[in-house]
């Protein structure tokens, strides 16, 4: 079954996302710079529609929070993925370009699920009176925080060698598995986070969408020029330790140890 | 010797003895047993306040990382440089002849 999907898939991935990878690694510059310009004007754009959304009614100013919280924990599951992708490419071909998606993407991943750790229980301390619960939710955010904190870790002792990066991207991939885990917690075990959206379109006041939406469009294009910016620069990083390799090898080793 | 030792003892007494009264008309206002609530306490916070943190925080968080991105690539153009100047100091030198590497000098 699995050979099958493939067999469908592998069409697909050569014919379409093959000639967009080329078009975007030949534009990457251009594409980067147009995004961060982009993010310039979104930001304060996200903040006026924060300002401008309507107050709720039981938990008052600081249920704005939910403006960046939940498109910060959607950047977060972006980031995750992304690491996990990477991971997989890694375990699978062993290049170097999977390599630095992974650490891009559990780099970032964790940066947001930061922003959703520090920002949650601020709005909690509010509306339920205390900054921490060991809520099904917040604990597994809590778990994949840890998991992505311990690949991030391992990548940054010294150089890392094969066996440390083989060891992170089996930790990327199981981290991954945590995201359907934390998602579906609140319907599962019954929890006391809120869940406004939903597939039959929710419990958000019609002026509460706007803010919303835009939010996760700016958190999105945030995500995803950190991921590229540091895998770039990881890229990077292994160019010049193979250049330095080289010139080692070369006959160079005292000046280029 | 004996009066003054009664009057001290009496002035003694009648302060504990007042003080004592304040106190014990000041317990009828005061709380004197601490319970514990149930479920989770809810106080006044202000919520604008801890909107402004999380924003703040948020951003600080982004910046931090921006920050480090920066600095990263700071240290690699640093490193680039001097894997430069490294192959341009070589490729300026003059090639060494067979004696002179071997070490022979006539």
């Amino acid at each position: 079954m699995l050979r099958l999907i493939l067999l469908v898939l592998r069409p697909v991935l050569v014919w379409f996302l093959r000639p967009v990878w080329a078009w975007l690694v030949a534009h990457q510059e251009g594409v980067l710079r147009s995004l961060v310009v982009a993010l310039a004007f979104l930001f304060p754009w996200h903040l006026y529609l924060i300002a401008n959304a309507p107050v709720e009614l039981q938990m008052g100013i600081v249920q704005k929070i939910f403006y960046f919280h939940v498109p910060s924990a959607y950047a977060m599951y972006v980031g995750f993925t992304l690491a996990m992708i990477g991971s997989v490419g890694y375990l699978w071909r062993r290049t170097p370009g999977a390599d630095a998606l992974a650490v891009g993407g559990a780099e970032v991943g964790l940066l947001f699920c930061v922003i959703v750790l520090i920002t949650g229980p601020l709005w909690a301390r509010n509306a339920w009176g205390t900054y921490w619960t060991w809520d099904p939710r917040l604990t597994t955010t809590l778990l994949a925080a840890m998991i992505y904190a311990s690949f991030v870790a391992l990548r940054s002792i010294g150089a890392a060698g094969e066996a440390e990066k083989r060891f992170a991207s089996a930790l990327g991939v199981v981290g991954f598995f945590l995201l359907p885990v934390i998602h579906y917690s609140v319907q599962a075990w019954r929890g006391q986070h809120p869940t406004v959206i939903m597939g039959n379109g929710g419990g958000l006041h019609p002026g509460m969408v706007p803010p919303l939406l835009f939010g996760f469009l700016v958190f999105t294009i945030l995500a995803i020029v950190l991921v590229w910016t540091r895998a770039r620069a990881e890229m990077v990083k292994h160019r010049l330790a193979v250049l330095a390799e080289t010139a080692a090898s070369e006959g160079l080793t005292e000046d280029a140890a | 010797m004996g009066r003054s030792k009664l009057l001290a003892f009496t002035t003694a007494l009648a302060t504990n003895g007042l003080s004592a009264l304040a106190l014990a008309q000041e317990t009828g206002d005061r709380s004197t047993s601490f319970q514990a609530v149930s479920g989770s306490a809810h106080e006044d916070v202000p919520g604008g306040n801890l909107l402004v943190a999380a924003y703040a925080i948020a951003l600080a968080v982004l910046m931090l990382y921006v920050l480090y991105l920066t600095m990263m690539q700071r240290t690699a153009g640093k490193e680039l440089a001097r894997l430069e100047a490294v192959l341009a100091k070589r490729t300026n030198e003059p090639v060494a002849s067979p004696e002179k590497k071997s070490g022979t000098k006539d």
